[in-house]
């Protein structure tokens, strides 16, 4: 089966009017060097029943968290969605629609677009956002490359990550500043928080491994809550960089900003992360949508779409792709960034999101998330053999416990016996702590999942 | 009601429909015939006012909200929240620093359930979409998305599947990467692939990454130099400054195909080359046909050749570029394997490389192996992720890629089977090629030879001075997307038609009455065109206002 719709006869008609004897013929403008005669190496087409089964064959393969709890968060987190999400963004005019770079014909998109930016400067207190970047990863490189771009007077030599950012953004972040041939230093958590004063010793210790030679530092990036699930001193840190004469640059969960200051409010000059837990399921890891706002006098480095409002002719409100100069199809080789698509759909998807849970239901939401881990971490640390492992430092909806067992053992016990799928096993990131555990309890988690859940864990020795 | 019901206003783009299961619209003309302007008029009512033919203003425009902010009304309600269903309260001061408290809520918008579907619904009706107009953008193939594949997306086990979970909860999903890497190294005639990269230039940027470390690796150091046609997408250069390499412009011929005699220039004693990033087809439509000899070329230079696969549609399996002399390539899934644009995404950008360059693809990377039972016969495959490879660039983003657009490439794969796809080249080209055949005796076609998916006019030297964006504007009226205008660049007021294979001959056919009747237009009327489009609910916006007055958040 195919989706080609033209038939023998149209085909005869169309080659007539071209004036070629067969598609073949149209097709030797290949030269026949460079042919392929052969049949490609795919497997047989089906018919819609058989796709539909295979389909649900492979899917039946795969052990996901629908109908069934999970607990496992570490940057992708699962969160109540309103029914009319799907509804809404399963019309056609959202997702079959192109880049609404025709204005006239995109007024739609680019007005949730337009939404979009808006609520998520308020959400972060901060005065411009992109239209969506790939993700929380590729979010928080970009933050980087922006702030290295706004310290090109200076000739940037470094950035400074705190190893509270995800591991993943922190790989990404080594990947792309390898290959720009920019430094990264990596501060040490200690008891699962980012100290101030760490940043200023990774700096000297920087300074004194290059025999003297002072990093020039673009930006320090941090992530609160942290990816152990620990509230970072957000001030204390944006201060700490400022003092470097670095630009802060702050990850964060938007669902925490319920319940936590907006980083935008307590220094930071960027704030970046991954929205898709608004309105979207965790998908294997993608697509997601990462979001990135910053101060309006950055504007014009930031990477990606920006929308804005103007008017037409007869001065009738509209909104438009704006700032488009930073971009690759004008600016080419000297754009802000080589982004072109953006995550719109998902970016949709959390816009009508937060309008319907909107102001009071946002706010609720957090605490709901904010109670229910609470309640979970207070049972578990007074199982025997299990504590918080960072019992100084505050969480919102995630959190390290440190339990009798590997913590691999416990995810296997907990699915296997229990129809559970459990936390992040921290092992898998830093092999000297395979115990802890990492627990991402939200509004998803029902008492009852968090009871039988430290019932399991009782049993587990 | 789907545009179906509408004969009248055959390609209304702003009829409702019911979301998804509304898809059998597509491709909703009505057959054949000439349009006539009113079609698109009495479309355009949503959101705007509509007139009669003495000017008398039948139904006055009545603002709506313009953004759901504007539609709050200060402690209104949406959906309520979980709750905190027998779980104690907590009070964020009591278990939280002070400073860390958020002291006021976010200004999220105050709206009802019912009025926030509105809104969104009315939204929707304004933006043009595959599902109720053709799209015949160059250089994106906006083919049909087929809603099997959104059915195969919906099923449980794919969309809750979290990234983090261990390789044995997720052999379904693994498959299916294992499985699209197979098919995407057959149509490339490479033999790795990496499903990382997020979209197409993520794609071109991950490929970079790829070829400077293994440049690095094997005495390439001082190769700085990546050498690119001035036809090239804008993505191409942009990504090669990301990558920290310089690149340097090849002229293209009058046929667009590269310029030996400047490649040869360029390339000079080629120590500082590192590469050349070639779109094939190119830009203007047309097979690259001395591509045998540029990636000969670049190859005696010691570079690698990377080939922008944004035109794939073109040639899935009647060339693989493994057999031109590709080095590396990148997919958009989301043209050439049908994922719906989204609105702008979401997309993925595969790329597969040679031989050589496998080892330093992005990790974690997908492998399996036999599993047999006593006797030594294989019974089945173990799926597994691989997380350290010693050459590999490392990641390039969070966890391993779009899987939501890999199911649906799958699916549609899986649908068109081997001949399937070769008939997608075929008929991509044939409609292009019929549209080239219908037009050329009144519009300048570019290149008047035989193109290949797309075909590439100038509105160059029209009657009364009428421009591309002119005809892209009055296209829209007629209730058909504009194609992609002033691009490539070396085409003087360019419009790049790219049909795909899934139009009709009647969509076609309509699509070419229309351009006639607007050359007639501009002819006889030419400030319609000017000032069109008339039939929708905005009029060309000031861009220039919007950055000098800019407002960005409302």
């Amino acid at each position: 089966m195919n989706y080609v719709q033209n038939t023998e006869a149209d085909r005869k008609a169309m080659l007539a009017t071209i004036g070629a004897p067969s598609v073949d013929a149209l097709l030797s403008t290949i030269p026949e060097d460079c042919r392929f005669h052969g049949a490609l190496d795919v497997e047989r087409a089906l018919t819609e029943d058989e796709l539909l089964r295979e389909m649900r064959s492979l899917a039946s393969r795969n052990t996901g968290a629908d109908g069934r709890a999970s607990f496992l968060g570490a940057g992708l987190y699962r969160h109540f969605c309103p029914a009319l999400v799907d509804s809404l963004v399963s019309r056609t005019e959202y997702w079959t629609a192109y880049t609404p770079y025709q204005p006239e014909a995109s007024q739609g998109t680019l007005t949730t677009i337009f939404e979009w930016q808006t609520m998520m400067c308020r959400l972060t207190g901060m005065e411009v956002s992109n239209a969506s970047l790939y993700d929380g990863a590729t979010a928080v490189v970009e933050a980087l490359l922006m702030a290295l771009r706004l310290k090109d007077a200076s000739t940037p030599t470094h950035v400074v990550l705190s190893k509270g950012l995800h591991p993943d953004a922190i790989g990404a972040v080594k990947t792309y500043m390898g290959s720009l041939g920019y430094g990264v230093i990596e501060v040490d958590l200690a008891e699962g928080a980012t100290p101030a004063d760490a940043l200023g010793k990774a700096v000297a210790a920087a300074t004194a491994a290059s025999k003297g030679v002072a990093p020039v530092v673009a930006a320090v990036a941090l992530q609160s809550p942290n990816f152990f699930g620990v509230v970072e001193d957000v001030r204390a840190l944006c201060d700490a960089a400022h003092k470097l004469g670095a630009m802060a640059v702050v990850s964060a969960d938007p669902i925490a900003l319920s319940v936590l200051e907006a980083p935008g409010d307590q220094g930071a000059d960027m704030v970046c992360g991954e929205a898709t837990p608004m309105g979207n399921k965790p998908w294997f890891g993608g697509p997601g949508v990462g979001y990135l706002c910053a101060k309006m006098e950055s504007v014009r480095q930031m990477p990606a779409r920006i929308a804005g409002e103007t008017v037409d002719g007869k001065g009738r409100r509209a909104v438009v792709l704006t700032f488009q100069t930073r971009e690759q199809h004008i600016r080419r080789a000297k754009a802000t960034s080589n982004i072109c698509t953006s995550q719109q759909l998902m970016a949709l998807r959390a816009t009508i999101w937060m309008s319907l849970l909107g102001k009071d239901g946002f706010t609720e939401l957090g605490r709901t998330n904010l109670a229910r881990a609470h309640y979970a971490a207070s049972r578990i640390a007074v199982i025997p053999g299990w504590k918080l492992t960072y019992p100084k430092q505050s969480f919102f909806k995630e959190f390290s416990v440190t339990g009798p067992v590997p913590a691999a053992r416990v995810n296997r016990e907990l699915l296997r016996k229990h129809d559970i799928i459990g936390g992040f096993d921290v092992g898998r990131v830093d092999p000297a702590r395979p115990n802890d555990w990492l627990l991402a309890v939200t509004d998803m988690n029902t008492k009852d999942e968090i009871d039988r859940l430290v019932l399991a864990l009782e049993t587990i020795r | 009601m789907t545009t179906m019901d509408l004969p009248k206003h055959p390609a209304s783009p702003d009829s409702p429909n019911n979301g998804a299961h509304a898809g059998g619209a597509a491709g909703a003309h009505v057959p054949g015939g000439a349009a006539h302007a009113q079609d698109g008029a009495a479309a355009g009512a949503a959101g705007g006012a509509a007139g009669s033919p003495a000017g008398r203003v039948l139904a006055p425009e009545i603002p709506r909200p313009f953004t759901v902010f504007e539609a709050s009304v200060p402690g209104r309600r949406g959906v309520r929240p979980p709750g905190l269903q027998g779980v104690p309260a907590v009070d964020p001061a009591k278990v939280l620093p002070a400073h860390s408290v958020r002291k006021t809520a976010a200004a999220l918008p105050e709206i009802g359930e019912l009025d926030a579907m509105r809104h969104y619904t009315r939204l929707s009706s304004l933006n043009f979409s595959i599902a109720n107009a053709f799209y015949p953008l160059g250089s994106c193939t906006m083919k049909y998305n087929p809603l099997i594949n959104e059915s195969a997306a919906a099923l449980p086990g794919f969309g809750d599947l979290h990234p983090m979970q261990t390789d044995d909860q997720c052999q379904g999903m693994l498959e299916l990467f294992w499985r699209v890497e197979r098919w995407l190294i057959a149509v490339s005639g490479l033999p790795f692939v990496s499903l990382h990269p997020a979209a197409g230039a993520h794609g071109e940027l991950t490929a970079l990454m790829v070829m400077r470390k293994y440049l690095d690796r094997n005495g390439g150091r001082k190769k700085k130099v990546i050498l690119i046609p001035d036809s090239a997408h804008g993505t191409n250069p942009a990504s090669c400054t990301i990558a920290g390499f310089d690149t340097r412009e090849l002229k293209s011929t009058e046929g667009g195909a590269v310029d030996l005699a400047d490649l040869e220039a360029k390339i000079g004693n080629g120590k500082d080359i590192a590469g050349l990033m070639i779109t094939n087809p190119s830009t203007l439509g047309l097979f690259v046909k001395n591509i045998r000899a540029i990636t000969d070329r670049v190859h005696k230079a010691g570079g690698l050749v990377y080939m922008d696969g944004a035109n794939m549609n073109a040639i899935v399996g009647r060339t693989r570029p493994g057999d031109f002399g590709v080095d590396v390539m990148h997919f958009n899934l989301h043209k050439t394997f049908s994922q719906p644009h989204g609105g702008g995404g979401p997309g993925a950008g595969p790329i597969a490389v040679s031989a050589a360059l496998g080892p330093y693809l992005p990790v974690p990377k997908v492998d399996r192996k036999e599993l047999k039972d006593k006797s030594g016969k294989v019974t089945g495959h173990r799926y597994f992720t691989v997380n350290k490879a010693s050459k590999s660039i490392g990641r390039t983003r969070g966890f391993m890629g779009n899987a939501g657009v890999m199911v649906r490439a799958y699916t549609y794969m899986r649908a068109n089977g081997p001949e399937g796809l070769k008939a997608v080249a075929d008929n991509a080209v044939l409609n292009a090629n019929y549209i080239r055949a219908r037009l050329h005796k009144t519009w300048r076609v570019w290149n008047d030879e035989t193109c290949m998916h797309e075909v590439v006019l100038s509105a160059k030297g029209m009657p009364n001075g009428i421009r591309a964006l002119d005809v892209a504007k009055r296209l829209i009226d007629y209730g058909i997307h504009p194609p992609t205008i002033y691009f490539p660049l070396i085409v003087p007021e360019a419009l790049m038609i790219e049909p795909t294979e899934t139009e009709s001959k009647e969509t076609l056919d309509r699509f070419c009455d229309v351009m006639l009747a607007i050359w007639r237009e501009a002819e006889t009327d030419p400030e319609l065109l000017r000032t069109a489009p008339h039939t929708r609910n905005i009029g060309r916006p000031d861009e220039v206002r919007a950055v000098k007055v800019p407002k960005v958040i409302a």
